[in-house]
């Protein structure tokens, strides 16, 4: 949140002063995304472009129609529709068929965003709709994977036939016959997984951009990593593991502190965290599905107003109301 | 009112589940494939028009002060004769509509068509009520049912449209798909009603700026 | 006093006539209803032995309630005196709580003659595929001789089972309950 330093806010959030903010902000986000998709082409190729143009381009197509057909001022240059068309992309297999990416991308818009009034409107992060609407609909697609293509930098062109496989928290959940991947290996994202979130180094160069033009408030992620980390840690599994695995690092520094669903105080922030952190550990633990970041978010997106309800701060000054 | 807005009403202008949203929870539960839509809304329809026939027959004999109770002993001896009937003659049916026969016995539209409708009205209007309510409900339902069949599974009453190439979007036979279907509907429906209004207003402005000039 | 007395009574006689009623609809459909159950029962038993005509359940001859095993039910299929199937009901546990699930054998050929999938709580779309036909039937005629094995690829040996797809956690749960009755199977009728 680019609040300035110390202005006065009185309205809900988002607190956007002009379109060229929310233009500029947008603009950093996509900047910090570039090392993950830059990790992302790497690991898995052509199947990363074109998954990523299909999802970006779908995104801003369906936002420009959902505003026309409303009747609402067409706001595709202020780049927020980019912004999540990314995000889903980054949440997707590599492999995904693209009209799934697409109908994805489409959910994401409509029904994640518009269906609630448009941007600062949303209750949920629209990416995240966009899976969940996805993960649902075609599971088999949404969870199969392919081994990334390898550090000896062989191009996506020459492997024809790419190895389906498990990802990390798959193996673990499962108990399959396969080796988990070494932390060196999680962290510099040489797994099989969603496109952007299996390099932890490209997110976190990212997400320190981020930190440093004062886009996200350290809260949310620091609160959440630390929560997953502690919470492992208690009931002994392993705790690097867990933050490097999956999509914890993609989720806590660029979807939980989505401005419009996070709450807008600091104590609030923190609890957010706290919020996500327990429940995408339990779900990995005890849950149906191997990765509970997606679900951790949306479910703590929908207690933001209440967080921000019970740690609004004091009126000072005020009468002390009589029981 | 004329007795066939009487039946009318219960189809477009007062349908229970899209204008009155009433009856909510087996609309959301059941309305997987057009075939449990049909059935729920015909064991609905049967029930409702046994408990609308004796509701209204017996309305001047019920005391005030017990009305509700009564009623309910009415619809719920109808709803078990019902789901004995569909569990000996449509077994297959018993079994995928599930608890919510049962469940029709605290389905709000009966009990408010008793107490809105059944206990002011005579035996004909009762009857002609309930017919529409019930061609409403079932008409709802088939509606739900058709998007969520087809775009969840990609068959219409279990026959398939779509080549084999199609993968059905699972998440709409699954309960967010209800909620999504719904959501859209009413939406449809809000827009529809409210661009219908503005027109109403607009010509009712031309008219009367019309009465202004003339005068 | 007198006038809740007299809706007391009301009451009593609404539900009075009701339960009339419905004593009377209840005789006439609980035979049909009866005789529904009964038919189905004997179309699912049917369903993983074909010959099930005379199943007697022997659970308590050959099951040890204390052994913890996943067998929780043993029927035996007769013809004449002779057994000549064992239908089996294992619980094995799979990827979110566990699966119901029939397995039938046949004595005299040493095979498997089906499964059926009663309940389960899989994932929608993945797991729950368990319980269609498609992958049931992948199941029939294999081998007794050795135990059933999970594969990703075309099966190649007779004891092999072909996965579903995204689903191997599912599909290794059934086959491990499958295994139990088999092994049940091999240590009591195959002697």
């Amino acid at each position: 949140m680019n609040t300035q330093g110390n202005l006065l806010i009185v309205s809900s959030s988002p607190h956007l002063h002009s379109e060229n903010c929310v233009a500029t902000t947008m603009r950093d986000v996509v900047i910090a995304l570039l090392p993950a998709l830059f990790a992302a082409i790497y690991f898995f190729g052509m199947d990363a472009v074109t998954v990523v143009l299909t999802c970006v381009i779908t995104a801003v197509l369906s936002e420009a129609i959902a505003q026309k057909i409303m009747h609402r001022e067409v706001t595709i240059s202020d780049g927020s529709a980019v912004v999540t068309g990314l995000l889903l992309a980054f949440c997707l297999p590599p492999t995904i068929p693209l009209w799934i990416a697409a109908i994805g991308a489409a959910v994401a818009i409509v029904i994640g965003k518009h269906f609630f009034g448009g941007l600062g409107c949303n209750i949920f992060n629209p990416a995240l709709i966009g899976r969940a609407f996805l993960v649902a609909s075609w599971p088999v697609a949404m969870t199969t994977w392919v081994a990334p293509l390898g550090l000896d930098g062989v191009s996506a062109a020459t492997s024809v036939d790419s190895i389906t496989t498990a990802t990390p928290l798959a193996i673990l959940k499962g108990g399959l016959a396969q080796g988990l991947p070494s932390y060196g290996q999680l962290f510099m994202g040489n797994i099989a997984g969603c496109l952007g979130e299996t390099s932890a180094l490209a997110l976190l160069v990212g997400a320190l951009y981020l930190l440093f033009r004062g886009h996200i408030d350290w809260r949310i992620p620091f609160s959440y990593l630390g929560t997953v980390f502690v919470f492992t840690w208690l009931i002994g599994a392993d705790p690097v593991f867990h933050l490097l695995a999956g999509g914890l690092m993609l989720g806590a520094f660029f979807m939980a502190t989505d401005w419009v669903t996070s709450p807008i105080t600091k104590k609030g922030r923190i609890i957010f965290g706290i919020g996500c952190g327990l429940l995408t550990v339990i779900i990995r633990m005890w849950g149906g599905y191997p990765e509970g970041v997606c679900y951790s978010i949306l479910l703590m997106n929908l207690a933001t107003p209440l967080i921000d309800r019970y740690t609004r701060g004091r009126v000072f000054g005020g009468v002390k109301k009589h029981a | 009112m004329s007795l066939w807005k009487e039946f009318t009403k219960g189809v477009l202008r007062e349908n229970p589940l899209f204008v009155l949203v009433l009856g909510m929870c087996p609309s959301l539960a059941i309305t997987t494939s057009v075939a449990n839509g049909i059935g729920m809304g015909v064991a609905f329809t049967g029930v409702l028009l046994a408990s609308n026939i004796v509701i209204s027959m017996l309305r001047k004999v019920i005391p005030n002060s017990i009305r509700i109770p009564s009623y309910i002993v009415i619809i719920a001896t109808f709803v078990t004769m019902v789901e004995m009937l569909l569990h000996a003659y449509s077994p297959a049916l018993f079994k995928s509509l599930g608890v919510f026969i049962p469940l029709i016995v605290v389905n709000c539209i009966i009990l408010g068509r008793a107490e809105a409708f059944a206990s002011k009205n005579g035996l004909t209007r009762s009857i002609l009520d309930a017919l529409g309510m019930g061609l409403g409900f079932t008409f709802a339902l088939v509606t739900i049912s058709t998007f969520r069949e087809v775009l969840g599974a990609g068959t219409f009453l279990g026959m398939p449209v779509f080549g084999d190439s199609f993968q059905s979007a699972l998440i709409m036979i699954l309960p967010p798909g209800a909620f999504i279907t719904l959501g859209c509907i009413l939406a449809f429906i809000n827009k529809m009603q409210s661009m219908k209004a503005a027109k109403r207003t607009m010509v009712g402005q031309q008219v009367a700026q019309q009465q202004l000039s003339s005068n | 006093m007198r006038n809740t007395l007299k809706l007391g009574l009301f009451l009593l006689l609404i539900a009075g006539i009701a339960g009339l009623g419905i004593a009377y609809v209840n005789e006439l459909t609980q035979p049909l209803i009866a005789a529904q159950q009964e038919e189905e029962q004997l179309a699912s038993l049917k369903e993983v032995y074909a010959e099930a005509e005379n199943v007697v359940d022997e659970s308590e001859q050959y099951l040890d309630e204390n052994t913890g095993s996943i067998v929780t039910q043993v029927k035996v299929a007769y013809q004449g005196d002779d057994p000549v199937g064992v239908i089996y009901l294992v619980e094995p546990d799979g990827y979110s709580g566990k699966i119901q699930l029939m397995a039938g054998f046949d004595i005299a050929t040493k095979k498997m003659t089906g499964i059926k999938v009663l309940s389960q709580t899989e994932t929608p779309g993945l797991g729950s595929n368990a319980q269609e036909s498609f992958f049931t039937e992948r199941f029939k005629g294999k081998t007794v001789e050795k135990p059933l094995e999970i594969v990703k690829k075309e099966p190649v040996d007779d004891n092999q089972v072909l996965a579903i797809t995204s689903a191997t956690i599912t599909s290794k749960a059934v086959a491990n309950g499958v295994n139990a009755a088999r092994e049940h199977f091999m240590e009591n009728f195959l002697q």
